[in-house]
Parts: C-alpha cells; sequence; structure tokens
C-alpha cells in the first residue's frame, strides 16, 4: 500500500489541478493546524535526550565549551552507527575509548550484522579474530553484507562461512547482502541453518561466472540451498 | 553497476508551484519545493496522513527540533541531491544505495561536510529526526573516517572523553585488543 504513493509520478500536465485541490482545499483553519501540529509530535517523535546513566557520568567531564563535546551527547543509537561504520580492527580497538563505548560496541546487537568491506585489507585472520568476539554459540541470527565486490571478499566468505559450524551451532538464519556468494560456500553453510536470505547477492559459479543474480531479498530453505547448489554445480562442469 | 538501470526511467520534474513550508526551532519559515521536502521521510509521512484532510496552503510544519542554521545547510544538501539524484530507489534498495554511498563519498558530499566536526554531529541529528537516511549515513561515515585515522589517546582527547577505565581494566582490554592495535597488514591479498 505504500508502494501505491510511492509509485506516483509526477505529471505536470494533468496532475495538479487534482494535486493541489485536494491538498490546499480552504481549510487552513486552526482544526487542519492542529492536526498537523498532532501528526508532527507523533512523528518527530523527540530524539532521546542523553539521560541514560553511562551517559551523564561521561557528559558531566565534558568540558561544555568544547567544540568537540556533543559527540558524547548522541544518543546511543547514533553512536553505533558511527561506530559500525569503522573498519573491523577499529571498532575493536575504540573499546578501549571509553566504557560506554565499549558497551556499545560489545552487545550482541552490534555483530548480528558484519560488514566485511574491510575483510581483504585487514586480512582473514584478523576478520576471524573479530568473528570470534561477538559471533559465538549464542548467535542465531547473522548478516554477512559487502558493498565493495572484490576477489579476495569473494575467497573470505567461504572461509568465514566455514568457520560458522563450529563457532556458532545454534545459528538459524544466515543473511548476505549486497556482493558475491561463490559456490563453494553454499555447502560449508553449518547444517544448523534452517534459511539462507540472499538480498542482491550475486551467485557465481566455479568457473567464476556469474550464475543467478538475486536483487529481491530471497529466503532459501535447506532444500532450496541444495537445489541451487546443484544447479550452480552443474553449470560449471557442463556447457564449457 | 547492474543497479542504474531500474532508476533511469524517469527525469526529475519537481510539481511545479507545490510548495511545503516548515519552521524551524526559532521559528523560521522555509517554504519547500515538494519534492525537496519528501526527501525527509518525516514530512513525506506527515503530508501522505494529511493527504485526505489536507493542511491548507497556509500550515506551517513545525520542526521543532532543528535550528535555522542547521537547516539551512541541510536545505542546501537536499537542494543539491534533489537536483541530482536519479528517481527514488524502491525501499528494498535503499540501504544498498546508502551503503555504497557512504562507502565512496562524492566530491561534492565531501566538500559540503568539510565542516567543523561539531557541525556535522548537529547536522545528522537533525538528519535523524527529518529522517534522511542518505544524510545521516553520510554524515556518519564522514566521522568515523575521522575516527579512523586517530589512536585511542587521540580520540579522547578530540572529543574530550575521560578515559573511565581502571589502570586494569585498560590493560585488560589491551590485551585483548592487541591484535588490532598495529598497523593491520595492507598488503592486496593473503592467499
Amino acid at each position: 500500500m505504500e508502494k501505491n504513493t510511492r509509485q506516483r509520478r509526477p505529471k505536470p500536465a494533468s496532475q495538479p489541478s487534482a494535486l493541489s485541490s485536494r491538498r490546499i482545499k480552504r481549510a487552513a483553519d486552526a482544526a487542519a493546524l492542529d492536526a498537523i501540529r498532532k501528526a508532527a509530535a507523533k512523528r518527530l517523535r523527540l530524539p532521546p535526550q542523553p539521560k541514560n546513566a553511562v551517559h551523564t557520568r561521561s557528559q558531566s567531564n565534558v568540558d561544555p565549551d568544547s567544540p568537540q563535546g556533543p559527540i558524547m551527547n548522541l544518543p546511543n543509537e547514533i553512536l553505533v552507527r558511527i561506530l559500525k561504520m569503522l573498519p573491523m580492527t577499529d571498532q575493536r580497538r575504540s573499546t578501549r575509548v571509553c566504557k560506554r563505548w565499549r558497551l556499545n560496541l560489545n552487545t550482541p546487537a552490534f555483530f548480528q550484522k558484519v560488514n566485511l568491506c574491510n575483510a581483504a585489507s585487514i586480512g582473514l585472520q584478523a576478520t576471524a579474530k573479530y568473528l570470534k568476539v561477538g559471533v559465538n554459540h549464542e548467535t542465531v541470527n547473522l548478516t554477512f553484507s559487502c558493498t565493495t565486490v572484490s576477489p579476495a571478499y569473494t575467497l573470505a566468505s567461504v572461509a568465514i562461512v566455514r568457520s560458522l559450524a563450529n563457532r556458532c551451532p545454534l545459528l538459524k538464519r544466515l543473511t548476505f547482502t549486497n556482493g558475491r556468494l561463490p559456490l563453494e560456500a553454499l555447502p560449508a553453510i553449518p547444517s544448523s541453518v534452517q534459511t539462507l536470505v540472499l538480498t542482491n547477492v550475486t551467485l557465481i559459479n566455479g568457473r567464476g561466472k556469474i550464475f543467478k543474480f538475486y536483487r529481491k531479498e530471497t529466503g532459501l530453505n535447506k532444500k532450496a540451498m541444495k537445489a541451487v547448489y546443484q544447479e550452480l554445480h552443474r553449470s560449471t562442469t557442463t556447457n564449457k | 553497476m547492474s543497479t542504474a538501470a531500474s532508476s533511469s526511467t524517469s527525469e526529475t520534474i519537481a510539481e511545479p508551484g507545490l510548495k511545503i513550508k516548515v519552521s524551524t526551532k526559532e521559528g523560521e519559515v522555509f517554504e519547500l519545493d515538494e519534492k525537496v521536502a519528501k526527501m525527509s521521510q518525516v514530512i513525506r509521512g506527515i503530508l501522505e496522513d494529511l493527504g485526505e484532510q489536507n493542511g491548507g496552503d497556509d500550515s506551517v510544519l513545525p520542526l521543532t527540533q532543528v535550528e535555522t542554521r542547521i537547516f539551512r545547510k541541510i536545505l542546501v544538501w537536499l537542494k543539491y541531491h534533489a537536483g541530482h539524484d536519479k528517481e527514488e530507489a524502491p525501499k528494498a534498495e535503499e540501504d544498498e544505495i546508502i551503503a555504497r554511498f557512504c562507502e565512496e563519498i562524492p566530491e561534492w558530499d565531501q566538500k559540503f561536510l568539510n565542516v567543523d566536526q561539531a557541525v556535522i554531529l548537529e547536522i545528522m541529528l537533525a538528519a535523524d529526526y527529518l529522517d534522511i537516511k542518505k544524510l545521516r549515513g553520510l554524515c556518519c561515515k564522514t566521522v568515523a573516517n575521522i575516527l579512523k585515522t586517530k589512536t585511542v589517546e587521540q580520540i579522547r582527547e578530540m572529543y574530550g572523553i575521560e578515559n573511565d577505565f581502571t589502570p586494569e581494566e585498560e590493560e585488560e582490554i589491551r590485551k585483548q585488543t592487541a591484535w588490532c592495535e598495529d598497523e593491520p597488514p595492507r598488503q592486496g591479498s593473503n592467499h
């Protein structure tokens, strides 16, 4: 339903009158304004005030005139957004900054989505160490994403997927978004995984050729995973 | 790469004449083109909610959390992107587009955020409040890029963050993170 409104495309010739009459009907009265304010208040929910314990503590030690002070006033949610954008090694390094940062960097939620963009530059070993910190026997849901397409990532992903079997016995749902997933990764997926979710992922076969592109979020159950693998495998070995 | 195909279907024609009025924290009123205003998902949502009852042309959306000086900056960004971005992406691809955009920040956006870090943080908060994900992501990534180049000590100093660990705790964490303290191996591949 939301889709419909989105797709409405401005048609300068015919639409404006309909549109404006709909919205700019003479009703700029108090009631309409009130409705706007109410809707606005609901939508424009107040940003979380810096009130939680960890927060105020450090805040009290910040020079209020310091131009950089505001970073400690950020709600945790935003702080996490920033820290998430750091390369994996820098994320771990940043746990030393202060307790609040450490807390936020060590939550299970923080590790639910791992961006593997830097896997190639920090190396497989470091990536494994990073995963060891927060991807563990409690992990049920895990998402890997990668925005840059690099052969190193493609290789890394196989090794990483392999390492999950021992590390996450409870893993039920494994998601890959953006990037390439090689044929070899599929049989390496731990047997505990019930659903493999691919969004904007390209599967490549054993000859490095693009086999299938999943643009939309696609969930594969075990049976489907197996079928895709067999199909992939076949495409690698036949029709040279 | 292949995603470009999906978005090139229509030119960017602003609806002529349709203006949205918003007011800042200080009460200053700005008049925005509908297209620009709707880049804020919050404003878009309000306008859609009000679609039926309609607001009337004199109504003003009160953006009580955004200061005028920050709003002016945001407006510059919105206007630029309203004119330069392709037709907005379907929701499913939004995250990916933002991620890619942040991975390689375009030159114009780099210049746009070449301001004091405190201002970046304020823009970031306002973008969060207005739900302009791309701008919020851009700010986050820009700050992350600054953090990346600093040592832990420099980060504390830069933000006036007190080291609230005991020496023992810090030593322990230092041990845990020893593997990422050194310059990471930057060689292209390791296989």
